[in-house]
């Protein structure tokens, strides 16, 4: 009877530590496939928007949706700064990033709100301070 | 920066960025041909035409 209860427990730890190495390897995976079950309906909507041609294929919708997902369920934290703040922020990453940039990277990029990112920036146009890109599709 | 607070004006730009309470859709519109689109509705919110910058 003991016997059996120690083979049972170094069976036991030999698994684990087999399901230690796995789990190791899929984390040093730089890809990962997950296999979902969908409904007949949710199914044939996917095939209706592939067979329109705005997805390559079903695997390209399910990526688009999975990142939309996790980029709506990112939380940002805005920080409130004031105006004179705002207009050191924006110039500095101007200068740190050449080029040309949306407003919205650079409120992205530095954490600012919208409202007060636009406002700073059409401050800055209005004196000259930056210019709009010649360019307006900076990608 | 002009702002259009009445009901029934609109923003017509390349690329429009917005803050909202809530959002729904979007939802896929088709037009002629090949010509498709995204439409939904934006719930107190403030949005803003994006602009190119460069120093």
């Amino acid at each position: 009877m003991k016997m059996l209860i120690n083979h049972g427990t170094i069976w036991y730890q030999v698994r684990r530590d087999r399901n230690m190495a796995q789990k190791q390897k899929l984390l040093e995976r730089k890809t990962f496939q997950l296999a979902i079950r969908l409904s007949k309906a949710d199914y044939a909507k996917i095939q209706q928007l592939v067979e329109c041609g705005l997805y390559k294929s079903y695997a390209d919708f399910l990526r688009a949706a999975v990142h939309d997902k996790l980029s709506s369920m990112e939380l940002v934290s805005l920080t409130e700064v004031g105006p004179a703040e705002a207009e050191r922020m924006i110039e500095d990453y101007l200068v740190k990033h050449p080029g040309p940039a949306f407003a919205s990277e650079i409120a992205d990029a530095l954490g600012l709100e919208y409202k007060i990112t636009f406002k700073t920036i059409q401050k800055l146009l209005e004196e000259g301070r930056v210019k709009k890109a010649k360019n307006d599709n900076p990608h | 920066m002009t702002t259009l607070i009445d009901e029934g004006d609109g923003i017509i730009a390349k690329r429009i960025v917005y803050v909202a309470r809530k959002t729904s859709g979007p939802r896929l519109i088709m037009k002629s041909g090949r010509h498709r689109g995204l439409e939904g509705i934006l719930y107190d919110a403030e949005a803003y035409i994006d602009v190119a910058v460069e120093k």
